[in-house]
């Protein structure tokens, strides 16, 4: 049982751990600070707004890889220009992003709008996770501000539905417990039956020994007195 | 340890697995920290208490039927 829970919190703490391990960098993305520039962000073709909820979350296929284009603009009357370096794509689990995926454009002038495109994949932790994810995409300054983002769900499909690692791992958990649960009356009562079992024939049997041999030595000793002095 | 102890042990690590088992088949969300921790916890204490309650039923049932001897 302890081992079990042991292996619980050990799958509990992988995420954060692989998070720990890898140069990606804590979340930062935040809502817009600066909500002069719109920008429009699709996922195959689909606007990120349609999956704006776990139940509405965009799908991935395993070994699938998704062409996500930003496209952002300043809004029509504004007079402002901005410039953007980078479009990020973050996906969090508990809080933490296990990947962030940047595109960086190294030579961005100042300018109303602009476009950066990314073929996006969950990459090697998708032998391990499945299941529906926050993603975060988001534009940045150069100066790392982050300013405009956006929300949105997908659903990381493995093989089989349960064909990755973590899923596989929870389930043999799952029904390791349930037959513990349905011994768990047995294994009590064996607990229990033995010491009343043993109390029973133990001391029984410890005690006689010594009495007999108690009993033999004066019955033997007795006759050679009581015939010596006849 | 009892029946009832058992059952609380397992029912706490069901609850925990359920959850997460949930998220990753797409019927729970865990990407804020939060809620993600509320859900465990409502997981772990309501796994708990049902089957430590599972688990003293199972052990009364199988005394029951096979009571100790005298």
């Amino acid at each position: 049982m302890a081992a079990v829970a042991t292996l619980v919190l050990v799958l509990f703490m992988l995420p954060a751990v692989t998070v720990a391990a890898s140069p990606s960098r804590v979340a930062t993305a935040q809502p817009a600070s600066d909500p002069s520039i719109a920008a429009t962000v699709t996922w195959n073709g689909a606007n990120i707004l349609n999956y704006s909820s776990a139940t509405s979350a965009a799908r991935i296929g395993f070994n699938g890889v998704v062409d996500v284009h930003y496209d952002w603009h300043t809004p029509v009357g504004s007079a402002g220009v901005y410039t953007i370096n980078d479009a990020r794509l973050q996906i969090f689990y508990f809080g933490f992003a296990l990947a962030t995926r940047d595109v960086l454009d190294s030579n961005a002038l100042p300018g109303t709008s602009g476009t950066f495109d990314m073929n996006w994949s969950t990459g090697a932790l998708q032998y391990i996770l499945e299941g529906s994810y926050k993603l975060i995409a988001s534009l940045l300054a150069p100066n790392g501000t982050t300013m405009w983002s956006q929300t949105f769900w997908a659903y990381v499909e493995a093989p089989f539905y349960v064909g990755a690692v973590l899923p596989i791992v929870l389930i043999l958990i799952v029904l390791w417990e349930v037959y513990n649960l349905a011994t768990v009356g047995r294994q009590a009562g064996l607990g229990k039956r033995p010491p009343a079992t043993s109390a029973g024939s133990g001391p029984a049997e410890t005690p006689a020994a010594p009495s007999d041999a108690t009993g033999s030595s004066t019955s033997e000793s007795s006759p050679p007195a009581s015939g010596g002095a006849t | 340890m009892s029946a009832t102890g058992a059952g609380a042990a397992a029912g706490v690590v069901l609850g925990l697995v359920l959850v997460l088992l949930a998220q990753q088949l797409g019927f729970l969300g865990l990407s804020d920290l939060l809620p993600a921790i509320e859900y465990l916890v409502v997981g772990a204490v309501v796994g708990g208490i049902l089957f430590a309650l599972f688990g003293w039923a199972m052990g009364r049932r199988y005394l029951a039927r096979h009571p100790p001897a005298a």
